[in-house]
């Protein structure tokens, strides 16, 4: 029986195929250069998809990809109806709101965030019950409170280097990220014995 | 084009199947009393329902299910038993509350059922509801008050055992670390992982099911849930039916045995049921309640059935041969067969043509 995985494009889709092929699913049409986005490999019946990392999770949650590889930051975003089963635990950093150095919330108004995290920012304000105005924006969120777009941001924090070059300093670290190996939920049930090996071997080799 | 005429067949052979059990079909109203739904918010997703008011201001909603409105009705009928099937429209907004969409659900309710041989009743019908839809299906089996009575047994505080329940849905490998952080005991968090990890049939996972049973009650339940596959398993392959925990966790709504259908093909659940005992007890009655539901509008959407294609198309050109082939017509539909006459046009290439009626003739003079 085939499985279907589906990779994020950039470092972290790398890595996880280096483990992929180390527990026996090595596809040689996918270590070709090139620009095509499926590879199947006959020899070690598998189908790879290269997609865009917020991507994964869709891929999954519809059955397109039997598993993928996706980090907590956009399983979180996505809201995906998947299984969370296996913590590869690279790809590692956490969320955090950052605002401008010295900056101190003023009670009196809604403050404004800036997020590539839309639902991630929405759920974690609903649940400590502050009201505030969210700005989604699709990269350098950085920006957003340096030119006054928003006063402060929700964002992935890895080293915190990108923060301290544009002065802002982290004000609330929240959830810790990972590389997860996600499951749809029905392949599993369809595949148990396929998809359980491959879990069991990937946690062998970490 | 769909041939709805054979899907509403399709449905009908389920509907022989549960009449052939001694259900009685149900059609009810497709609006309810708002207040109906408001006061089991807790069970009921309230922000998804569809509602409408009258000229007087009180509220409806377009029924987002059929198993509150049977019950409903079932609690106002003097019988202590009822056994009822549907095969009916239900309304729902998506989450956003922006969009709203029509769904066909068919299923079926066993209200007032004594013991275990109803459980084994829905579960036989479930099953051979799935093994019509696909011979490759899953019936996937759960139980509310055990994984209750597991997560009670580790902590009192609400709002950690609903974390617990969220990871247990996900089968998420955070579970370990989050229960190690609240400072749960080791032999407890074995339990649990085990739970999280879950999978097969009765017989492969049997052992491990009796040692994680912490209280009597659970013990219980296993022995019954024991009781019931075997009587399945007489009919059906014991392979096709497998516990799993993580079919759901909506612990307000079912009371005891709960259970999720799949087949191939579809990559959501398609059939969806359990038992819910305590809305029937809110609507002022008490007796036992099990059913389940099929999507069936998901399986039609998904399943790429061969169109049915019509046995002849006559063209004419003029009056005169359209008259002609009228008459030709007649004489095949005495015969059986199903007829187009048409003036002859260009609007369709042959292939198109090809596609549809089996057979072309033309009457061009």
């Amino acid at each position: 029986m085939y499985i279907n995985i589906a990779l994020p494009k950039g470092r972290l889709g790398k890595k996880s195929y280096d483990l992929l092929k180390k527990i026996g699913y090595s596809c040689k049409e996918l270590e070709e250069e090139g620009r095509k986005l499926v590879f199947t490999s006959e020899e070690n019946k598998v189908k790879y998809f290269w997609v865009k990392p917020s991507d994964v999770p869709v891929y999954v949650e519809k059955g397109i990809a039997d598993i993928g590889v996706a980090g907590v930051d956009v399983l979180m975003e996505s809201e995906a109806d998947v299984y969370d089963m296996l913590d590869l635990g690279f790809g590692r950093c956490y969320f955090a709101i950052a605002a401008p150095r010295g900056w101190k919330y003023n009670g009196n108004r809604t403050i404004k965030i800036a997020t590539k995290y839309i639902n991630y920012a929405r759920k974690h304000f609903e649940k400590v019950e502050r009201k505030v105005e969210l700005i989604k924006l699709n990269g350098s969120v950085e920006l957003a409170p340096m030119v006054g777009l928003s006063d402060a941001i929700v964002d992935i924090v890895e080293t915190g280097a990108t923060l301290k070059e544009n002065n802002l300093e982290i004000i609330e670290k929240l959830e810790d990220i990972s590389a997860r190996i996600i499951v749809n939920k029905v392949s599993y049930k369809f595949k148990n014995e396929t998809i359980e090996k491959v879990l069991e071997d990937i946690r062998r080799e970490l | 084009m769909k041939n709805y005429r054979k899907e509403e067949e399709f449905v009908m052979d389920f509907e022989k199947i549960f009449e052939s059990y001694g259900y009685e079909k149900i059609k009810l109203n497709t609006f309810e009393k708002y207040d109906t739904y408001f006061a089991n918010k807790d069970m009921i997703n309230e922000g998804n329902l569809l509602k409408i008011m009258n000229p007087k201001g009180d509220l409806y909603v377009l029924r987002p299910d059929m198993t509150l409105p049977v019950v409903k009705y079932f609690s106002e009928q003097q019988a202590k038993r009822g056994k009822f099937y549907y095969n009916d429209s239900v309304f729902r907004a998506d989450k956003n509350g922006l969009e709203f969409n029509e769904r066909k659900q068919v299923g079926i309710e066993y209200l007032g059922g004594e013991n275990i041989l109803s459980d084994v009743e829905i579960l036989d019908l479930a099953v051979q509801t799935l093994e019509k839809l696909d011979p490759n299906y899953i019936l996937c089996i759960s139980n509310t008050e055990f994984i209750k009575e597991m997560v009670n047994s580790v902590i009192e505080e609400e709002q950690a055992r609903e974390r617990i329940l969220e990871y247990l849905y996900r089968r998420s490998s955070d579970l370990e670390n989050y229960l190690k952080n609240i400072g749960i005991e080791e032999e407890k968090i074995v339990k649990l992982l085990k739970l999280n990890r879950l999978f097969g049939n009765f017989e492969r996972v049997k052992e491990t099911l009796y040692e994680m049973a912490v209280t009597d009650k659970q013990r219980k339940i296993l022995e019954d849930l024991e009781t019931i596959l075997k009587a399945l398993g007489k009919k059906y392959p014991q392979d096709k039916i497998e516990i799993d925990f993580s079919i759901s966790v909506a612990l307000q709504y079912y009371n005891g045995l709960i259970f999720k259908g799949y087949i191939s093909d579809i990559k959501k659940p398609i059939l969806s049921g359990g038992r819910y005992d305590k809305l029937v007890t809110r609507f002022g009655k008490d007796a036992s309640a099990l059913g389940f539901c099929l999507e069936i509008d998901n399986y039609f959407e998904s399943i790429k059935r061969e169109r049915t294609k019509i046995d002849y198309l006559l063209f004419y050109s003029d009056l005169e041969n359209g008259f002609e082939a009228m008459e030709k017509a007649r004489e095949y539909r005495k015969n059986g067969k199903t007829v187009r006459v048409l003036s002859e046009d260009k609007s369709e290439s042959n292939e198109e043509l090809n596609q549809k009626y089996s057979t072309i003739q033309y009457f061009c003079g």
